[in-house]
């Protein structure tokens, strides 16, 4: 695949390197001179100085011919504008921006972007699991549904009623449950018990709902 | 009306001068606290210290019942993103934003209807028009 990367800092820089090892094709643009000069000496004529927002860079760059572009600087006004001049002026089939301000997610969901990886609120959640603060956390997430990972606690409501009669929320499906390592999927007449971890599909309406219900 | 103008450098505070003489209710919201000091001085504008493209900042330069948004700061992207702020989420009527780049004014009025203007354009306008060019 031919992948665009705009913003060179530790995300982008880290993702060129993993697609580049998985013989993907990639272009990296760097606005900061200095920062263009450290990637250049590594990824050689892969990495282009510039403003990706500019639409001379993006044809640089080759985003005529992208399969995906992904939008990683720091900036969430940079990420959202670039994603839209790929897509209006060179039509790039997918883009992925990444959000800063978890406040500015719905927005760019609403303006067309693709995918959405919100940094902000994925670390706070996996902060708050390892503390056992939350016990619902996002693995994965799309423009109308997201994967959960949930820790069933003590006294929860839902323990040993089979699947089929917890009453779940509309969209949501429990997929597997994890107990000692050990994966099931999970059919109407499973239970449930505290200390599982399950895997969900769900909404984001539906993901309230399930907070509520476990 | 209740106008916003976002950035204080030269263009917004030569608006937000017009449009308080005018006797519209005009807020200018500026990164930098220090560029209201010319305005303070001469016109009655409210003044809001934040970046534009935080909703919380533009929420308490009263976005909500604001009539005209205007983005006119130095920074394309920086206006692009808070005038699609005002427009898709606040649904301000009137949302007029500066993009000093041709290319991306061109793209974000055509394809997204955008209210663009473009300095650089209207400079070079001028420049043609003055030299007595086409």
């Amino acid at each position: 695949m031919f992948v665009i990367i705009a913003g060179g800092g530790k995300v982008g820089y880290n993702l060129a390197k993993e697609l580049i090892a998985d013989r993907h094709e990639v272009a990296l643009i760097e606005k900061d001179k200095s920062r263009y000069q450290v990637l250049a000496e590594e990824f050689g004529e892969s990495v282009i100085y510039g403003d990706a927002s500019d639409a001379f860079i993006l044809k640089q760059a080759g985003a005529n011919r992208c399969e995906l572009l992904v939008a990683a600087s720091g900036n969430d006004n940079d990420n959202l504008i670039i994603c839209q001049m790929a897509k209006i002026v060179y039509l790039a089939p997918k883009t992925i921006a990444r959000v800063n301000d978890p406040k500015n997610e719905t927005l760019f969901t609403k303006l067309g972007i693709d995918q959405t990886v919100n940094t902000t609120n994925m670390i706070s959640a996996l902060i708050g699991h390892k503390l056992g603060t939350t016990f619902l956390c996002e693995l994965l997430s799309f423009k109308n549904a997201e994967i959960v990972q949930i820790e069933i606690p003590e006294g929860s409501p839902i323990l040993s009623k089979p699947v089929k009669d917890l009453g779940l929320p509309k969209d949501t499906l429990l997929i597997a449950s994890i107990r000692d390592e050990l994966v099931q999927v999970l059919k109407g007449d499973s239970t449930v018990q505290a200390g599982d971890t399950l895997i969900a599909l769900t909404t984001k309406t539906g993901e309230e709902a399930l907070r509520k219900l476990i | 009306m209740k106008i916003i103008i976002c950035g204080c450098g030269k263009v917004g505070t030569k608006i937000a001068e017009i449009m308080s003489q005018q006797k519209h209710e005009v807020t200018v919201i500026d990164r930098d606290a220090d560029t209201f000091r010319k305005l303070e001085a001469i016109t009655e504008s409210q003044f809001v210290t934040g970046n534009i493209i935080d909703q919380d900042i533009l929420v308490k330069a009263g976005i909500e019942q604001a009539d005209v948004f205007l983005a006119l700061t130095g920074d394309d992207n920086a206006n692009l993103f808070s005038a699609q702020v005002a427009k898709e989420l606040f649904k301000v009527k009137r949302v007029i934003v500066r993009v000093d780049e041709p290319v991306r004014a061109n793209a974000f009025s055509e394809e997204l209807g955008l209210n663009t203007i473009c300095g650089t354009e209207l400079i070079a306008d001028q420049v043609k028009k003055k030299i007595g060019v086409k």
